[in-house]
């Protein structure tokens, strides 16, 4: 044990076990004492930000799954599908929606028949606990195809639940890609997934398929979550603060510390971290983060959440990548490249739910990791 | 529970050489060493962005040699000084070593103490997550120390972490930490300890 994961609903712990620090860690470690202090004498401040510190801290977390889930669930795409993207099109030009598709055939033991969104996706055996991995599930590999193409000869998969779902990130993403049409865009988009729109996103409805219910935001709704009956609602966290990138990684957004009179930001904004002034003798640092209801439900028709990972920057790669400190986040283009730094593999689902029919709606869920250093 | 610097293995080890003025060589010590609480201190004050922002704040960057280990409390992780740190003057004036004297972080006190700088050349990465310091004693540093009308013999070392608060006049903490056997250092010859630290 080198921190402890807390999960929330409510006022309802969870879920709690230790985490694992990966070789990332060390590696972190091993950088930023081989810095060369000559970095200090140039004159010029993209050199000088190098040195900056928040360049070594933790800055972003992000979610994953098992990889057989990446060739199934929502993520799977097959000519069937094909022929009714005509449909998706209509859907974005009439809606403004991203169409979420999954098979009942992808779905390990769907028996509620009323549409709502419980489902225990296939992920296979998530990858097990080992101190090496780089990404959270390594050696992913997707075979969807759209219009005549791999969909990751152009997206490779990056070892976690990615995000292209608002608009405004997979209109820009398939620029000048095969995918640069309508229909293949929003087709990408409902394939790869994984966080909803601040605004809506629907869920196909035809014949076999899952649900037909539509999954929108009603901004009425002042506790969204998905419902068992009527229209279901909504909404999520990170693409409504804008707090995630497309890779997936929500940024650390703000923080109790350096000066504890700053307020905390709400968690739901992104990565939060806070320590109480007493930080250097008990050595405990916490990071914070809320997932929507909607988020939960969406990441669990792509395969659920069995990994979460803290991220640090990767300096190395990111100025490998032509990119110029300070890093700031953005979601498109980050100019951040990250390095894993410590990982947690659960053995249930976060998006699993269970109750009585009338229960079956995801929450919203916080999510508190510690660390311990002292 | 366990904390991060256990945990994720942070370990370190030594090998003290003795090199005569003939060249010939002498391993005095091979062993591990202990990484000890100011290591966690220090980090903490990285992560949670309350300390320096500057990074090089948080390397290791000094040592020093003392005579009075090991320490009465034993060899734990608590420990934040040298038992019997030497003075600048110890070091010896016409050493190669750069003494500088800070204000030390020691528990929640503060204790002036010199310390001899390692120059960023002797830092080397040896690893993915290994880094060896390179830390030198030549044959005009710290020889003949007497305490007290007796002898002293060089038996501890640390190395400290340069200014993890990122007060304007660096403070030092002690990371790591290692006693060993009695060196009547003399000029007859240099030590060399060559420390590695696995992260």
């Amino acid at each position: 044990m080198k921190g402890e994961v807390e999960i929330w609903s409510g006022d309802e712990l969870v879920f709690k076990q230790p985490n694992m620090i990966v070789d990332g860690a060390g590696e972190l470690l091993a950088d930023i004492m081989t810095v060369s202090p000559s970095l200090s004498s140039i004159q010029n401040t993209a050199t000088s930000a190098i040195l900056d510190a928040s360049n070594y801290r933790i800055q972003a977390i992000s979610f994953g799954t098992g990889k057989d889930a990446y060739n199934q669930n929502a993520h799977s795409f097959d000519a069937t599908k094909e022929l009714l993207a005509g449909y998706y099109a209509s859907l974005i030009s009439t809606k403004g929606v991203v169409p979420v598709v999954t098979f009942i055939s992808s779905i390990e033991n769907y028996s509620n028949s009323d549409g709502t969104l419980v489902i225990p996706p296939k992920v296979g055996i998530p990858i097990y606990p080992d101190p090496t991995l780089e990404v959270l599930e390594p050696n992913i590999q997707m075979s969807a195809i759209v219009g005549g193409y791999y969909v990751s000869s152009v997206f490779p998969p990056n070892g976690q639940l990615t995000n292209f779902m608002p608009s405004a990130i997979y209109t820009e993403m398939v620029k000048n890609t095969v995918f640069s049409s309508t229909t293949s865009a929003v087709a990408i988009a409902g394939i790869l997934g994984c966080f909803p729109d601040s605004s809506s996103t629907i869920k196909f409805s035809s014949g076999d398929r899952f649900s037909k219910d539509y999954i929108r935001r009603e901004s009425s709704e002042s506790t969204p979550y998905l419902q068992a009956a009527g229209i279901p609602v909504v909404g999520g966290f990170f693409n409504a603060a804008s707090s995630m990138d497309v890779s997936g990684f929500v940024n650390l957004i703000m923080s109790s510390t350096p000066n504890s009179t700053y307020l905390m930001s709400g968690t739901s904004s992104g990565l939060c971290m806070s320590a109480n002034t007493s930080f250097s003798s008990n050595g405990i640092i916490e990071y914070s983060v809320s997932l929507a209801s909607g988020d939960v439900g969406f990441a669990n028709m792509y395969g659920g959440i069995y990994h979460l990972g803290l991220w640090t920057i990767d300096m190395q790669k990111s100025l490998q990548n032509g990119n110029t400190p300070p890093f700031a986040f953005r979601q498109l283009n980050n100019p951040r490249k990250y390095k894993l730094f410590c990982r947690k593999g659960l053995t249930k689902n976060l998006g699993f739910i269970e109750g009585s029919n009338a229960d079956y709606n995801n929450r919203d869920l916080l999510i508190k990791w510690r660390l311990r250093f002292l | 529970m366990k904390n991060f610097v256990d945990e994720l293995g942070i370990n370190g080890h030594l090998t003290i050489i003795k090199r005569n003025k003939d060249g010939s060589e002498e391993v005095l010590l091979d062993d591990p060493n202990i990484i000890v609480s100011g290591m966690g201190v220090g980090l903490s004050y990285l992560f949670t962005g309350s300390g320096s922002n500057n990074i090089l704040d948080y390397q290791i960057d000094r040592f020093q040699v003392g005579v009075s280990g090991p320490p009465a409390g034993g060899v734990t992780s608590s420990i934040n000084q040298l038992s019997g740190a030497l003075t600048e003057s110890e070091y010896g004036a016409g050493s190669n070593l750069f003494i500088d004297v800070r204000s030390q972080i020691t528990g929640n006190t503060l204790t002036t103490l010199p310390a001899a700088l390692i120059p960023h050349s002797k830092i080397t990465r040896i690893g993915d997550s290994s880094v060896r310091y390179t830390l030198v004693i030549d044959e005009e540093a710290c020889n003949n120390l007497t305490r007290e009308s007796n002898q002293a013999n060089i038996n501890e070392i640390g190395m400290l972490m340069k200014n993890p608060t990122g007060n304007a006049s660096a403070r030092p903490i002690l990371v790591c930490y290692r006693t060993f056997s009695n060196i009547r250092k003399t000029s007859d010859f240099s030590l060399i300890f060559r420390w590695t630290l696995n992260f």
